[in-house]
């Protein structure tokens, strides 16, 4: 018993440590938001010790944060609900139908998550170009509307599901795309939680790509905005991490939401990242 | 009589035709805060001065520029204009996306003779000019005066040599156990271009002339270097840290830049002072510099291309120049700027750290304007880190470097 308990208490103060090293970049950054310039090159502090909030509102001010918002909003909508369908339907083809050259296909598809972006930033460019897209959210959407690494996702969760269920629906007349919508996504919703959050961290995180796609101040994202405090002539950090905390919020509140589904998801294909 | 009626209707159809023919520039550029805001005032009153001109300002973050720019170029998408970090203009000067500026300066009678030296080394490619400074920074000696009295030493005396530099740093060390100078020891082009002060200040030169062939493994370099080696490791007041003592009061001197003198001010609460950076005994003065330039591409028509040399044109005269420095910081590209009453009792009363950095334009030397300089600078670091930590000694080192750099140069 008494060794039990001890255990437990080990195991909680690992835990705890863990916890702490994962939050520890948060809380550097909130009290770094909270502090008068002055005292910048003080050593970081856990707890704020300055409450300098004015901070925020500089920051926000800086640049149109509030156009900034909307812009990474439909663009982080546009990029999960596109990658989630179309990898969804791409990893169920991969997963139950049979065709020629299959398993090559897929493989090909993972293969392309070996190709770093700055090699096909140029070609990218220049096709999103020639479209005329430059300044739209088509650019910033449409080449990122599926994703190898999700699609991997979705193809090793449906290999796991029982392909009972699907002969049974089959049986009963239904078509694939019935069997795909109604019986497959809805016992799906794991993977579905988890490579929506990859597909949000993704997007909301994005900088490079819409950088490069968008000149105009009215189509730049809030990764774009961030950028704005690291001058090429010294970083104002007080305002950066204000705004980083304001930039993060939204990603924190998701995986929150999500977390439970995307834990489920992440142990269910048997991934670790 | 039919001449006049001829006169009136070319007046007429040329005063249309310039109407018709408004002039839409797109400025690529990566000045942030205070920098963006003076730049757009400058645009908005050129604007007015100018009907028929519109100057489309685009802002991209520093570090993304050239990224930018480069797949601009590429894909044919390029602005009008735009400016660069004076380090990236080989490489954009080779790209042949850039329009030769020489007639517009011939036209305009710009005097080149009123720049400083060093700025104008970049933007020349095979005898043509592509670019022009805009504007301009340099390094310079910080010192902590607060510890300089806690140490028995005159807060108001910098050194001037590096005779001097130690003694200080030997005192300061012995008097207050904080480190006397901070070096910036976290390799890439932030100890390279702080280490080619010292070299240029002891005589050596980086690369040899035509920059066809690296030279900093003279006697010279290496006698700079192994003064930075005895710092940190035979006399211990130079430590191998991350950067940052300087602003926590844990050093007493460190080299930064020009910029600093606005920032440092809000950031440290002890007494600041600035001088020229002291340079070896028999030496000479000598500095590093950074800045922008501005440049025109290749693909505007002959009539937008006009405009925007029109507009770049005055931006560099010399009353533009004066409010654009005292606005944004920025250091002088001309000497008529630096020598401009204005501007010098702007400095004397507003940025008084600023003075030494303003008068080491005279002598502030370019890096070498060469298309793989980043590859050499980190080369040429990592062999300044090796020397520092004691690994190599400094001939071995520099020798090292040498070896590494001599392929980037082909």
């Amino acid at each position: 018993m008494k060794a039990r308990a001890l255990r437990t208490a080990l195991v909680h103060l690992l835990l705890a440590g863990g916890a702490f090293l994962s939050a520890m970049p948060f809380l550097w950054m909130l009290t770094t938001a909270l502090k008068p310039e002055s005292a910048l090159y003080q050593p970081p502090l856990l707890f704020p010790a300055h409450f300098q909030w004015e901070n925020f509102a500089k920051a926000w001010q800086a640049a149109p944060f509030p156009r900034f918002f909307l812009n990474s909003a439909v663009m982080t909508a546009g990029i999960v609900l596109a990658q989630t369908l179309f990898s969804a339907m791409a990893g169920y083809a991969f997963a139950r139908m049979r065709f020629a050259g299959r398993d090559l296909l897929f493989f090909g598809v993972l293969g392309t998550m070996m190709i770093p972006f700055p090699v096909t930033l140029i070609p990218s460019f220049l096709v999103v170009n020639w479209l005329g897209w430059i300044d739209t959210y088509n650019a910033l959407i449409v080449p990122r509307a599926v994703s190898a690494f999700a699609i991997f996702l979705f193809r090793q969760f449906f290999l796991s599901l029982p392909r009972e269920l699907e002969e049974a629906a089959l049986m009963d007349g239904a078509g694939r795309l019935t069997i795909f919508f109604r019986i497959v996504l809805p016992l799906s919703t794991p993977v579905i939680a988890a490579s929506a959050i990859f597909s949000f961290l993704f997007a909301w995180n994005d900088f490079l790509w819409p950088l490069i796609v968008t000149n105009s101040p009215d189509m730049r994202t809030v990764q774009v905005g961030l950028a704005m405090f690291q001058g090429q002539y010294g970083v104002f950090w007080t305002l950066l991490s204000a705004a980083a905390t304001i930039v993060t919020l939204p990603a924190v509140l998701a995986f929150l939401a999500a977390q439970r589904q995307f834990i489920a998801g992440i142990t269910n294909t048997g991934l670790k990242e | 009589m039919k001449a006049h009626w001829l006169k009136v209707i070319a007046t007429t159809a040329v005063a249309l035709l310039s109407l018709g023919t408004a002039q839409k520039l797109t400025f690529w550029h990566y000045w942030d805060g205070t920098n963006g805001q003076v730049l757009q005032g400058l645009i908005e009153r050129y604007q007015k001065e100018h009907p028929g001109v519109t100057i489309e300002a685009v802002f991209v973050p520093g570090g993304e520029l050239l990224t930018k720019l480069q797949t601009a170029i590429t894909a044919r998408q390029t602005p009008t204009m735009a400016i660069s970090d004076l380090v990236a203009m080989p490489l954009l000067t080779r790209s042949g996306a850039l329009a030769p500026l020489d007639d517009h300066i011939r036209q305009s009678n710009l005097n080149l003779a009123d720049y400083f030296p060093g700025p104008l080394v970049y933007g020349l490619y095979q005898g043509k000019r592509y670019s022009l400074p805009v504007s301009a920074s340099n390094l310079g000696l910080f010192w902590n005066k607060n510890l300089f009295r806690a140490a028995g030493l005159d807060p108001n005396r910098p050194p001037r040599n590096w005779d001097e530099l130690l003694r200080y740093a030997r005192q300061i060390k012995e008097k207050t156990g904080k480190w006397g100078l901070e070096l910036f020891t976290q390799g890439g082009e932030g100890t390279t271009w702080q280490t080619q002060v010292y070299f240029w200040g002891a005589g050596a030169e980086f690369l040899g002339a035509n920059n066809t062939a690296p030279a900093f493994n003279s006697a010279q370099g290496v006698r700079a270097l192994q003064f930075l080696v005895d710092l940190v490791q035979k006399e211990k007041v130079a430590p191998v840290a991350p950067w940052g003592l300087f602003g926590r009061g844990e050093a007493a001197m460190v080299m930064d830049g020009s910029w600093m003198t606005q920032f440092f001010p809000q950031q440290v609460n002890f007494e600041l002072g600035a001088a020229a950076f002291p340079f070896a005994p028999g030496g000479r003065p000598a500095t590093n510099m950074g800045g922008e330039q501005i440049f025109i591409f290749q693909n505007a028509d002959a009539a937008t291309a006009k405009a925007a040399w029109d507009f770049i044109n005055w931006f560099s005269s010399t009353p533009v120049q004066v409010e654009w420095d005292r606005g944004t910081g920025f250091l002088p590209v001309r000497r008529s700027v630096a020598n401009d009453p204005a501007y010098r009792a702007w400095v004397s009363n507003a940025r008084p750290l600023m003075r030494p950095f303003v008068d080491s334009m005279a002598f502030a030397k370019p890096r070498p304007p060469v298309a793989r300089y980043p590859q050499i600078s980190d080369v040429f670091a990592r062999y300044v880190q090796e020397a520092l930590l004691g690994r190599l000694s400094p001939k071995e080192a520099l020798d090292r470097a040498a070896q590494e750099v001599t392929p980037l140069l082909r």
